[in-house]
């Protein structure tokens, strides 16, 4: 990433999950100057975005910490369920983001791994039986470069849900998922 | 695990929407292009929608900041905002990734 810094994002993705509206929110810290808010659908555009004067650093109460380091992503094996403020921290050197998906029922982290595989084709079930057709999307945070922390919104009903991170060491083509990077989690 | 060749493989379709986003930020944070704002449009937009229910982030008095993604893709969003902590709210009339990107220094949160 040279010497940019991405700062979290919004993605909007068409489905039923919850946090598809066409409206959604993000809280992050700008430090003071030029800033690009970028879209990169298949006609990416940016805009420039100014911040201006001594950065005012505000505390968010965050009902749920996801921190994200080298290949790994921690987030407590419990959360509530209902709508919560998370929070993102990437502590790792390298790019990161978080994609959450639910499955009906407990999944492990193997078996979420195969099922996503299978979802992209590969297979109509993975093979220990479990269904890639039941993975429902939930969201994403945007990426996030080193040290950096955003805030979304997740309204998650009870069940199971696994994050992943798809993005890969630069040089490399391993997505981040593959190299562990993948936390089941039950939203209570 | 099995199939890991395959897994690279499959999953690689979906990464590589990630790092194309990566990469286009970097390219178009490198080229600096400015757009033209729309704030009639975005005026009409937060008209039009209403903020969500069960917003927390909404709840915590910081200054909401709107911004838009239009149909086409154009961006709408403020030329300044105060450096620090920042709420965007973000319409979105496209399904698109919107990422934040800052070529040189930032702001860094104790962790």
């Amino acid at each position: 990433m040279h010497q940019s810094v991405v700062n979290g994002g919004i993605e909007f993705l068409p489905g039923t999950g919850t946090n598809n509206a066409p409206v959604q929110e993000v809280a992050f810290d700008l430090g003071a100057g030029s800033w690009y808010a970028v879209q990169t659908s298949d006609q990416p555009q940016d805009k420039i975005i100014t911040a201006v004067g001594e950065p005012a650093i505000v505390s968010i109460p965050a009902s749920v910490d996801v921190t994200m380091s080298h290949h790994d992503v921690e987030i407590a094996g419990e959360v509530a369920s209902g709508p919560a403020i998370w929070k993102f921290t990437n502590a790792g050197p390298v790019l990161h983001h978080a994609v959450l998906f639910s499955y009906p029922e407990a999944i492990t982290e193997d078996q979420a791994l195969e099922a996503l595989i299978a979802s992209e084709g590969m297979a109509t079930t993975s093979s220990d039986g479990v269904d890639p057709a039941q993975i429902g999307y939930h969201g994403a945070t945007g990426l996030l470069s080193h040290d950096q922390t955003c805030y979304q919104e997740f309204d998650l009903e009870p069940g199971a849900y696994f994050s992943v991170c798809y993005l890969s060491d630069p040089g490399m083509d391993t997505p981040h998922v593959l190299n562990g990077m993948i936390q089941v989690f039950t939203a209570v | 695990m099995n199939g890991t060749h395959d897994a690279i493989a499959t999953l690689d379709r979906r990464s590589f929407l990630a790092k194309t986003a990566a990469g286009a930020a970097i390219v178009l944070a490198e080229s600096g292009v400015g757009l033209n704002p729309r704030w009639a449009a975005l005026a009409q937009a937060q008209e039009a929608t209403p903020a969500p229910t069960g917003s927390s982030l909404g709840s915590l008095g910081l200054p909401i900041h709107d911004a838009m993604i239009e149909a086409d893709g154009t961006i709408v969003i403020p030329d300044e905002v105060p450096a620090g902590t920042v709420l965007l709210r973000v319409h979105s009339m496209n399904d698109a990734r919107g990422e934040i990107v800052h070529p040189g220094a930032t702001a860094r949160r104790g962790h």
